[in-house]
């Protein structure tokens, strides 16, 4: 490669080598998806299985998702991992809403889900009352397999959205 | 309201929930669920599919209750039913309007989304959204009753003999992109059918006489029906939410006027769900007081042996009677009967009986407190005291401090309701812990509602937080607790959850939605839900 | 010349040192705190109404998910709760094994307290190491039902099914290299100077508090007093087994830890005894079809890996459910002894006491 490239006497031949063509979106998506922050927001049994896709034997740094923030403001994915109540549903709005954009979120187990077994009183029935979810992970608890599964899902997600998309929905309803 | 038929579609799992639910009207076979004949009009018993016999005119509204749960508790949705409003009540003005709707189930889990799509509907249609009330004390109108739309004028026939000078619709296709939302068959129903897929143009006007979207090949209309029906297509057209029929004009085009379609009836139904008479929120109340105490169950043991003792008697003086009969008449005496022995137990299980208190310590408080207990007895090994409230604080304290006793731990306190219990509501009870000796001891106290209980936090600063439980879960409320608030549910929370009459599922509290109409779905889903009734919805220009 | 006022502040319910959704309130003068509010109720579920209307088999599975770093002593007490209310004779090996899951699981939740409240003060490697062992045992018991963490491992009555084949080998593979686990922590943290500094001394409670509040578990040992229900009354195989009561006298954050390691030393005990001393037999005691109950209350306490676990129990006269269920929950309780512990005491002992306390919030809130 490096011989024709150099013994070669036209340019576009060198340049094909040394440059990469592409649309500024996709470095873009491309850098978002590999460094997925997510806020370290256990509720639940999930968030203990979400403990151990971080750690040792799963190794959730792997896909560039293991800093766990602390604060909503330096993440851009919250993994809903647990049972939402109705005492803390106002509490996750907040901390959805403090969160920068772009940012997604993984309803990670059926109680996130859809309530999954506590159909009672004090719980909601499913985080996407609240938030809007890009990827739901079903399992009580899902192992730390699903969880890598569903955030191999959502890098897909980002990496095929453009910022038209986001908001073109609405355009495409007013016109 | 009233339930007029009720019929069981196909794809019945047999699974007994209907009969469990109305056991008057639902019988399920081997095979599938059947109507009782006794509750119908013509006597059959059947699925009534085919028939669709009614219900007898006194079950008709009686059951009406009983059969809405059995169709919501139907896991694969295939009871229907047809409801009414009240028989008595129809007037011939009623008739009209009540036409009989035929509602599916309770839309319980959808009631929510059914707001957050009516709101959006309210303002796309420009009116006000209805507020959402979700607690309300009105009749159980469980189905969302969608508005009745009432038919369309017939479009006045203008002349029937085509001119050649009047302007006529030459074409009229159905472009990518149908939502079959049906608004365009209410418009004009001469020329398009909307089917499961996509709308098509009725083969009756066409010159081909084919029915298809007409996308490719744009065949023509017949002249006089292109002529006729101008008016009503062009409605269609400008109805349409996702603008795909299209048409072509010979002449000049004449003006049409949509006009909003009855936007009242939309907003007279108020979806209001009534969370309280709701059928999965209905409550079962427990019917018996289980309240472990010797002194009833020496009575049950007593009554049970007197019962089994009157019918051997029974039994002995049938025998005696059946004997001298026989003799007199010469046959064969019949056998002498059996006492029946009590039942064998093979199971590894032995049900623990309670037994009167032995224990030392059951006896020393029984001295001490003297007249304050109601009752002690050991039961499964363990020692209960039951105490009289007043003497409450005084037991504690004996507990804790008489130097033979010596429980310096409260471990546990909690309560049960006892709705069905004369005299009192609640047992509060107290698991105390003798660290230093291994034992343990519980104390009970009955109290009424609404009766004030005093507070063993001086005693047992552990009780704090479970006390507060007990107040948040019961209602029961401690006299000269530090801070007796609710500790679990929110400060604002409405009702006693771990009371018998409080439903598991609550009195709507969890339904909230806080979602926002960001990417515009809802605003699809309302566009949608609205042409499923036949109604025009012109999504607002955002200038 | 200045002026001083007391300052409040709000930790949680979502902060990554909480363990969960607790939320504290802490009025502050300065770095002191004043005044030490914990509120909960963020994960209140309704698990009590729930199980009261479900049968006793069913009931189990919600049990689970209470304390659910610690599912099976969970699944134990609420099995042993149901036997004592029906008056159930459980065969002698299904004591044994479920003896060893038990133990197992103290493992798998003191392991996760070491790493999270490493974790919380400072040492990360702690947390990867402690993990690995910990993955071991969720395997072993996945072997033993199929889950990893929501177990639902028995039956009221014994065992659904016995151990599989190969289980034993498993479990002593793990049993070989675990007391040099438990070292290799030590190593890390026993005598690492921060380790001390953060916790000598931090978030005290004596004996006559704990008691007076409640508290149970680790934290009332580490103040010296030997209350464990294992002993005090013997349940499941405890009876048979040779065990020590690990204590200290200090009553602070150090000496808690150094009793939770001992804890894991003696479940590493328990269950090689339990796999030496497996008697041969049933697994399942001979029950009817559907269990009714007869009037009865019962109140059975376990030690869970947090304390005193209690289930409380009210059956009915041909009752598939119980009437009433109540779980007197450790984590519950010993969470009242927070504001004691940190009142006085520096803003950054707040995050030690409530990582030493080992509180799980889907038990305290239920």
């Amino acid at each position: 490669m490096g011989m024709n490239g150099l013994n070669g006497v036209n340019g576009p031949d060198v340049l094909e080598h040394i440059l990469i063509t592409t649309k500024v979106e996709k470095v873009i998506n491309w850098a978002r998806a590999s460094s997925v922050w997510p806020m370290s927001f256990g509720l639940a049994c999930c968030a203990i299985e979400m403990m151990a896709a971080g750690a040792s034997k799963f190794d959730f740094d792997r896909f560039g998702a293991g800093i766990f923030r602390a604060t909503p403001r330096q993440s851009d994915l919250m993994i809903v991992a647990g049972t939402v109540t109705y005492k803390m549903a106002p509490v996750i709005k907040k901390l959805y809403d403090q969160m920068p954009e772009p940012k997604w979120v993984i309803a990670l187990g059926s109680c996130a889900t859809a309530g999954g077994p506590f159909d009672s009183y004090h719980t909601i029935q499913g985080v996407d009352k609240i938030v809007p979810v890009d990827v739901y992970i079903p399992g009580c608890p899902p192992r730390p397999e699903s969880l890598i599964y569903g955030f191999l899902k959502l890098q897909d997600k980002i990496m095929t959205s453009s910022m038209a998309d986001k908001y073109g929905e609405i355009f495409e309803a007013v016109s | 309201m009233a339930i007029t038929k009720v019929w069981i579609e196909e794809g019945c799992i047999v699974c007994n929930a209907c009969e469990a639910e109305c056991p008057d009207v639902f019988h399920v076979t081997e095979e599938s669920c059947h109507i009782k004949g006794d509750s119908r009009k013509d006597g059959h018993e059947n699925e009534n599919r085919d028939e669709k016999g009614e219900l007898k005119a006194d079950l008709q509204s009686s059951l009406e209750a009983a059969i809405v749960a059995a169709a919501a508790a139907c896991p694969v949705e295939v009871i229907k039913y047809e409801q009414v409003a009240s028989v008595e009540a129809q007037t011939p003005a009623a008739v009209s309007e009540a036409e009989p709707t035929v509602s599916q189930t309770a839309p319980v889990i959808d009631a929510d989304i059914d707001h957050a799509v009516d709101a959006a509907l309210g303002t796309a249609l420009n009116v006000p959204a209805v507020p959402v009330a979700p607690i309300a004390p009105l009749p159980p109108v469980l189905a969302i009753v969608p508005p009745v739309i009432a038919a369309k004028p017939p479009v006045p026939p203008t002349a029937l003999i085509p001119d050649a000078a009047k302007p006529r619709i030459a074409k009229v296709w159905i472009e990518e992109g149908c939502i079959v939302c049906n608004a365009c068959e209410a418009d004009s129903p001469e020329v398009f059918h909307v089917t499961e897929t996509t709308c098509m143009i009725k083969a009756a006007v066409r010159l081909d006489g084919k029915e298809t979207e007409n996308r490719v090949e744009k065949n023509g209309l017949k002249p006089e029906e292109g002529e006729r029906l101008i008016t009503s297509i062009i409605t269609a057209s400008k109805g349409c939410p996702v603008d795909v029929i299209k048409y072509e004009v010979l002449g000049d085009a004449p003006l049409v006027e949509v006009k909003p379609h009855d936007a009242v009836e939309v907003a007279a139904g108020p979806y209001i769900f009534d969370y309280v008479t709701a059928p999965n929120r209905q409550v079962v109340m427990p019917k018996t007081v289980p309240l472990p105490s010797l002194h009833t169950y020496q009575e049950e043991q007593k009554a049970a042996a007197a019962a089994d003792e009157a019918k051997w008697a029974k039994q002995q003086a049938d025998f005696e009677s059946a004997k001298t009969k026989a003799v007199t008449e010469g046959k064969d005496a019949p056998k002498p009967p059996v006492r029946a022995l009590p039942k064998k137990n093979d199971n590894d299980m032995e049900s623990p009986a309670p037994s009167e208190a032995k224990d030392p310590d059951l006896l020393h408080l029984m001295d001490l407190l003297d007249g304050k207990v109601s009752q002690a007895f050991e039961q499964s090994g363990e020692l209960t005291l039951q105490v009289h409230p007043d003497g409450l604080v005084e037991t504690l304290m004996f507990c804790k401090g008489d130097a033979s006793l010596r429980y310096e731990m409260l471990a546990d306190q909690t309560a049960t309701h006892y709705p069905a219990a004369d005299g009192f509501a609640f047992s509060v009870v107290y698991q105390l812990t003798s660290i230093s000796r291994s034992k343990r001891l519980r104390v009970r106290v009955l109290v009424k509602d609404g009766q004030e209980l005093e507070s063993a936090v001086q005693i047992y600063p552990s009780a704090n937080w479970m006390e507060r439980e007990i107040y948040d879960m019961f209602g029961i409320r401690f006299n000269g607790h530090p801070d007796l608030t609710r500790i679990l549910c929110p400060e604002d929370w409405e009702g006693y959850p771990l009371r018998k009459e409080y439903p598991t599922l609550g009195w709507g509290q969890r339904d909230i939605d806080f979602r926002e109409d960001r990417s515009g779905v809802l605003m699809r889903m309302a566009m949608e839900k609205a042409g499923n009734m036949g109604i025009n919805l012109k999504v607002p220009k955002a200038d | 010349m200045f002026k001083t006022e007391e300052m409040e502040i709000n930790l949680g319910p979502q902060h990554p040192s909480t363990h969960g959704v607790l939320r504290v309130k802490l009025h502050l003068d300065g770095e002191t705190v004043v005044r030490c509010v914990p509120m909960i109720g963020y994960l209140h579920r309704g698990v009590e109404k729930i199980c009261e209307n479900k049968t006793f088999f069913q009931g189990q599975v919600w049990t689970d998910r209470t304390d659910y770093v610690a599912s099976v002593s969970n699944n134990l007490g609420w099995a042993e709760g149901v036997e004592k209310l029906f008056g159930i004779t459980v065969p002698r090996r299904a004591h044994y094994i479920r003896t060893m899951l038990t133990e197992l699981n103290r493992i798998t939740s003191h392991l996760l307290w070491l790493g999270t409240h490493a974790l919380d003060i400072g040492a990360m490697t702690v947390f990867l190491y402690a993990f690995r062992e910990r993955e071991e045992i969720l395997s072993i018991f996945e072997a033993f039902c199929g889950a990893r963490l929501t177990t639902t491992a028995f039956r009221i009555g014994g065992l659904r099914e016995d151990i599989p084949p190969g289980f034993e080998k498993q479990v002593r593979a793990f049993q070989a290299r675990f007391l040099d686990c438990i070292d290799e922590y030590e190593i890390l943290l026993t005598e690492n100077r921060i380790w001390k500094k953060r916790t000598i001394g931090v978030a005290m409670l004596n004996a006559e508090d704990a008691i007076a509040l409640g508290v149970t578990g680790p934290v009332l040992r580490a103040a010296g007093s030997a209350y464990d229900i294992r002993k005090a009354f013997p349940y499941a195989a405890y009876g048979e087994m040779d065990f020590d009561v690990a204590t200290q006298p200090a009553g602070d954050t150090y000496a808690r830890y150094l009793v939770r390691l001992e804890e894991m030393r003696q479940a590493h005990r328990i269950v090689n005894q339990c796999l030496d001393g497996l008697p041969e037999g049933p697994v399942m005691a001979k029950l009817p079809k559907v269990l009714k109950s007869e009037v009865n209350e019962i109140y059975h306490a376990i030690e869970a890996p947090k304390g005193e676990l209690g289930y409380y129990f009210i059956g009915e006269k041909g009752g598939v459910n119980p009437y009433r269920m109540h779980i007197r929950a450790p984590s519950f309780i010993n969470l009242q002894a927070l504001s004691k512990m940190v009142e006085g005491r520096l803003l950054a002992d707040v995050i030690a006491a409530i990582g030493t306390l080992d509180v799980v919030l889907g038990e305290v809130d239920r």
